[in-house]
Formats: C-alpha cells, structure tokens, sequence
C-alpha cells in the first residue's frame, strides 16, 4: 500500500475523531441560564444540611437527577456527544476541557470556602455569578479551540 | 491486506464511521449521514457491515417520523480500532 494511502486513511482518521467535539450544536439558552441558577440552588440546599436533613437529601438527588437529564438532553440534540475522558480529543480541544476543569475545581472550592465564611444565600448567590462567569469564558475558549481545530484540519 | 490493518474498517466510510464512533458512546444515523455525506443506503450498509463483524451495536427507538437509529462500538469494535489506528500511525512513523 502506498504511504499516500496511509496518509489519507490518517487524515480521515483525524478529521472524523474531531466530529463529534466539533459538529456540536449552539449551546442552548437555557444552559445559560440554568446552569448558574442550578450551582446557586446546590450551594443554598446547605442551609438545610442541619436542620432539614430528609429535605436537603431530596433535593440533593432532585438536582442531580436535573443535571442528568438536561446531559441527556444536550447529547439527544447532538447526535455524537463527545467521550469524555476515553476518546481521542484533538488536542487543542483537549486543552480547553481542562480549563474547563480547572475553572469547576476553583468553583467548587470557592463555594466551599464561602459557605464556611458567610451566610448560605450570599455564598449561593456569588457562586451562581462565578458560575455564569466561568460558563462565559468557557464558551470563548472552547469556540477558539473549535477554529483552531478547524484551520488545522481544512 | 497490511498486518495490523483490518479489512473491515479499511474502507474509508467505515473507517470514519468508527474513528467517530470511538469518540461518542453513542451515535445517530442523522450524525453520521450528515458528517459522512452518504445516502441512507450507502449508510446502511457501511453500518450493517460493521455490525455484521461485530464491531457496532445498533439500537432503534420509535416508530415513524420520531424513530432514531443509533450506533455504538462493542468492545470489539473499540479493539480492532484501537489496533488500526496504531498500525497506521506505525507505518507512516507518526
């Protein structure tokens, strides 16, 4: 086999294992939205940590069985939800998911601190802003990853 | 046939038709047309080939206009991928 057949194959390869982080549709307004309120509705859920505790459980499992729905959801519309943590991302997408990772780590621990520090609404509340804040920038980094993978590939 | 290559996934539209399903847990006959540029037929049978080896589970849900066909690598399928993709990337020194 010639190695100009070799390197079509690779090419395919390489452009098909980017379709699914690439072909991936508008992020929906609702996500937007719904994702901060959602971070500030788990943080606020704590003040019932002590006191309500069959209450902050059902919650708990309610608002987890929300993000897994709207996961569901979002991978229904896309038609090839990317595999996270098995495929093989290109690389510059590969490097925006950990930004992505880096920025819910800091949220979380943030959330965490201000729970420990001031009254629960106020923490709930800046962690849904931090939240918005993070999805933003995320969505820039993730679109400039996108072109980058794009003009390699065309 | 090249030690390493596999013959079923050789073929260019069920070589890109598993390197993006080893990249999806799951994957709709729409995403692949799309992405592909195939008929429904071409389609088809590019996918019933890949599952008549082994390497795709096929699974269809509802009936008439709302029916979604959708595709996933068995654990097969991941391997001889896995090992096409090492071959090629061995012989071209990548």
């Amino acid at each position: 086999m010639e190695s100009n057949d070799l390197g079509d194959q690779l090419s395919t390869v390489e452009r098909a294992e980017a379709a699914p982080y690439l072909d991936t549709p508008k992020t929906p307004w609702w996500y937007l939205v719904g994702a901060p309120v959602w971070a500030g509705a788990y943080v606020a859920n704590f003040a019932w940590f002590e006191t309500h505790q069959l209450l902050f459980c059902l919650v708990t499992i309610g608002l987890l069985a929300l993000a897994g729905l709207s996961v569901k959801v979002v991978g229904r519309r896309h038609g090839a939800m990317p595999r996270i943590g098995h495929g093989n991302p290109p690389p510059e997408i590969a490097r925006s998911y950990r930004h992505y990772l880096i920025g819910l780590a800091v949220v979380v621990i943030v959330a965490i601190t201000l729970c420990l520090l001031i009254p629960i609404p106020i923490a709930a509340l800046v962690t849904a802003v931090l939240a918005l804040v993070g999805i933003l920038a995320y969505e820039r980094v993730h679109a400039t990853a996108v072109a980058q993978v794009r003009a390699r590939l065309s | 046939m090249i030690a390493g290559l596999d013959p079923v996934i050789h073929a260019p539209k069920r070589l890109a038709a598993t390197a993006i399903l080893a990249n999806a847990p799951t994957v709709t006959f729409r995403f692949l047309k799309e992405h592909l540029d195939l008929s429904d037929s071409d389609l088809s049978k590019q996918m019933s080939a890949l599952e008549a080896a082994g390497y795709v589970k096929t699974v269809k849900a509802g009936r008439g206009k709302g029916a979604t066909t959708t595709y996933s690598l068995t654990k097969a399928g991941e391997e001889a991928y896995r090992a096409h993709r090492a071959a090629l990337r061995a012989m071209l020194g990548d």
